[in-house]
């Protein structure tokens, strides 16, 4: 299957809908954790994609096909939290109750999931996008700092701080 | 804020547990001591990432509709598109037809 980066650099029209499939994971989770909102997050990450396709023929490459992807969600992002500006306080809105997911051999307390969840809310949105970049997505310090667009240092520092205060969220874990 | 650095005793016992304010605001402004306190693995052994993946997991039919979603709105943008060059067709005329081609009127 030919992927969107490849039908870009072949010079042809960029597929829409392999752009989406490929990258509508990773950004609706960076976008999620921004927002907080499900219904905000879905608009917010067709947009980004949309967006994304629609800029693609002048993709340069220097960045991955992902982060620049994942560059466009954050900007349009940021852009919708700054009009709502102060941003909403009230809890995650999320698609469906997870309490006791089972993801691999972790099966989540609901109480441990809601002192996790108000840690993370006290954190500054590109603090959660920078959380996530790193711990769900893999991505390097020097590509989150190329994605949010914050020195090295602040991405270094910032994730550091946040690892501490979700491990004291998830003290009671074992 | 420290003259000098802290010792790598209070570095560790900071990045483990203990709340003090001084090591945090040196720590945010070093980054020599930023990679001592790296190195202590805060959080390593939890979960992070797989709790975060469980909160932020979205429903299994939103790729479908995301996919729908997407060429709804290509199509009605690449609709609006054409509805423009429509418009703009008896807007460039009438700029024809009364010279208005740039000329600045000087002369």
């Amino acid at each position: 299957m030919q992927t969107a980066a490849a039908t870009s650099e072949a010079g042809q029209t960029p597929d829409l809908e392999q752009l989406v499939r490929d990258h509508w994971a990773p950004t609706y989770r960076v976008v999620m954790a921004l927002v907080r909102d499900h219904a905000l997050a879905e608009d917010i990450t067709q947009e980004a994609l949309l967006k994304a396709w629609k800029a693609l023929p002048g993709f340069r490459g220097d960045a991955s096909l992902r982060n620049w992807v994942l560059r466009i969600a954050h900007n349009t992002a940021i852009s919708v939290l700054r009009s709502r500006k102060p941003e909403p306080r009230e809890p995650w809105n999320l698609p469906e109750s997870i309490s006791g997911r089972d993801s691999s051999d972790l099966v989540i307390d609901e109480l441990m999931l809601q002192q996790f969840q108000t840690a993370l809310s006290a954190m500054p949105a590109s603090t959660r996008a920078i959380v996530v970049l790193r711990e769900v997505e893999g991505r390097s310090y020097e590509e989150i700092a190329d994605i949010v667009r914050l020195p090295l240092s602040t991405v270094r520092t910032r994730l550091f701080r946040a690892r501490k205060e979700l491990a004291v969220a998830l003290k009671g874990w074992r | 804020m420290f003259f000098s650095h802290p010792s790598k005793r209070r570095l560790a016992a900071w990045a483990r547990d203990v709340d003090d304010s001084r090591v945090q605001v040196h720590v945010e402004q070093c980054l020599r001591c930023l990679a001592i306190v790296e190195t202590a693995g805060v959080g390593d052994e939890l979960p992070l990432g797989t709790v975060l993946r469980a909160l932020l997991s979205a429903p299994d039919a939103l790729e479908e509709e995301l996919v729908e979603r997407a060429e709804v709105a290509r199509a009605r943008r690449a609709s609006l598109e054409v509805l423009g060059g429509l418009v703009a067709v008896p807007w460039e005329t009438l700029r024809l037809m009364i010279g208005d081609e740039g000329s600045s009127g000087d002369d």
